[in-house]
């Protein structure tokens, strides 16, 4: 549903996206992995219009995704993005921020949207949090209100931009829970990570990006355990260093 | 025999101040409304519109504002446009206020967040939606406090319209103190209900302030 065709991407002389290809089927969870510069967020920006790309072709559903034209909201109202800083409106409460998508994009009767936007947040562990204001919330609890925002637009894929980046260690799981409930239903998911056990265990596909470039994708008990690419290996082993948590 | 002239002076300087308070209300709205224009169009991304809006913003703010009243009053006529003083009044010192009134909101909205603007986009929304919805909620609570300082500076600068003979209290201090020669009683008693309404207002926005913008702006 979600197709990348050689792509290219520079600011001014600096180039950013260099030839990208991918392909998300429906359903699918895509990991996009590797070091910090890589261009992990500029890709997943150029997949709903935030970003342009200055060649070659971003697809959703066979509709070429192109900044600064007509089409491009309806794009967007279907393909949901959730940022490492969450961006919760802070001047609406949880509840209010799940319903305005719905409500003043999609037009839906107001009534209709806070019903379901009170299920999001049940479905999200958050329905005793329902009146807070953003700043009220813990960042693992404002992620979660930022991921049922995006669930509220009924979306046909999902794009994650480091969603637990910003997080305490010990707000990391209850987000990454959440994203595996996703997951289990059958959401289309590009998650942008340095989870490596959750790619492990949810990916259909793990991605390495590098300069530009995903020098190695496939399978992600593959691309995680026998990595192939010594940029790959190289960056597995300092991400192993620091946190000891990739075991094959 | 001061107790006589405060009893005399003071029903004609409190009609007085209620054209004050008639002169701030009316050029206030108008400068929020033609000061909110100039900012939406000051941080258009269409360059030629930005940069009329922040040259006519300049323009206004280099002008003295009694200039600018004397002209509205004085000069337009000239051009078959004719104003009562009352409303040469409200409109010069609106137009004049509107180049402060438009930075107030400028800065506000420039203070949003990208990461705010990007959340909205990204569920599809529309530009002036955006700025709806997301950006001028916010923009509101971060511009109240100097917004607030305006109005104040705005009700002591309604005195202004006196010079184009507005019936405002400073012009009826100066009508009484010029028939009577008490200077001291009138200006002491003009003073003292400028303060009557100036403190209270700053007390309330300043209440209203406490209320709104430290929290719940990103
Ligand atoms: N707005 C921008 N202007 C100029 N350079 C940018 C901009 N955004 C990103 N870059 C550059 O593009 C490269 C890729 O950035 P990004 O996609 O954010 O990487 P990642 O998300 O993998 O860390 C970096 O070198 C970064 O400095
Ligand atoms: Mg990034």
């Amino acid at each position: 549903m979600i197709e990348i065709k050689g792509v290219y991407k520079s600011y001014g002389s600096v180039a950013v996206l260099e030839g990208i290809d991918l392909q998300v089927k429906s359903g699918e969870v895509v990991c996009l992995i590797g070091p910090s510069g890589s261009g992990k967020s500029t890709l997943l920006r150029c997949i709903n219009g935030l970003e342009s790309y200055d060649q070659g072709d971003v697809l959703v559903n066979d509709e070429r995704v192109e900044r600064n034209t007509r089409t491009i909201h309806d794009i967007r109202s279907r393909v949901a993005m959730v940022f490492q800083r969450f961006n919760l409106f802070p001047h609406r409460t949880a509840l209010e921020n799940v319903m305005e998508g719905p409500i003043y994009v999609k037009k839906e009767n107001p009534q209709a949207a806070r019903r379901n936007a009170e299920a999001l947040m049940e479905k999200v562990g958050l329905s005793h949090r329902m009146n807070a204001y953003p700043d009220e919330l813990s960042g693992g609890q404002q992620q979660r209100v930022a991921i049922a925002r995006a669930l509220a637009m009924n979306p046909q894929a999902i794009l994650f931009d480091e969603p637990t980046s910003a997080l305490d260690p010990e707000l990391v799981g209850e987000v990454l829970a959440v994203m595996r409930n996703l997951a289990d239903e059958g959401m289309t998911m590009i998650v942008v990570t340095h989870e490596m056990a959750f790619a492990r265990d949810v990916a259909d596909k793990v991605c390495f990006l590098h300069s530009g470039k995903i020098v190695e994708s496939g399978p992600a008990g593959e691309v995680l355990s026998t990595p192939a690419h010594p940029r790959t290996q190289d960056f597995l082993r300092r991400l192993l260093n620091h946190s000891g948590e990739v075991q094959a | 025999m001061i107790l006589q002239n405060v009893l005399d002076f003071l029903p004609i300087l409190l009609k007085g101040a209620v054209v004050t308070l008639q002169v701030t209300a009316g050029s206030f709205v108008l400068s929020s409304l033609i000061g909110l224009l100039f900012a939406l169009m000051m941080v258009s991304k269409i360059r030629t519109i930005a940069l009329f809006a922040i040259s006519v913003v300049n323009i206004i703010r280099g002008l003295p504002i009694i200039v600018q009243l004397f002209y509205i009053y004085f000069v337009l006529p000239e051009f078959g446009i004719q104003l009562t003083a009352m409303q040469a009044g409200v409109i010069g010192l609106g137009i004049a206020y509107s180049a402060y009134q438009a930075e107030n909101f400028r800065a506000g909205i420039q203070a949003i967040q990208q990461g705010q603007i990007e959340a909205a986009e990204s569920l599809g929304m529309r530009g002036a939606m955006v700025m709806r919805r997301v950006v001028l909620p916010q923009a509101f609570r971060i511009a109240l406090p100097p917004y607030g300082n305006t109005l104040v500076m705005m009700l002591k600068d309604s005195s202004l319209v006196s010079t184009i003979t507005v019936a405002e209290m400073t012009r009826a201090g100066q009508l009484i103190a010029s028939s009577t020669f008490e200077n001291m009683t009138v200006y002491t008693l003009v003073a003292l209900l400028y303060l009557a309404m100036s403190l209270p207002l700053s007390f309330a926005l300043r209440r209203l302030e406490a209320r709104f913008s430290t929290r719940r702006t990103s």
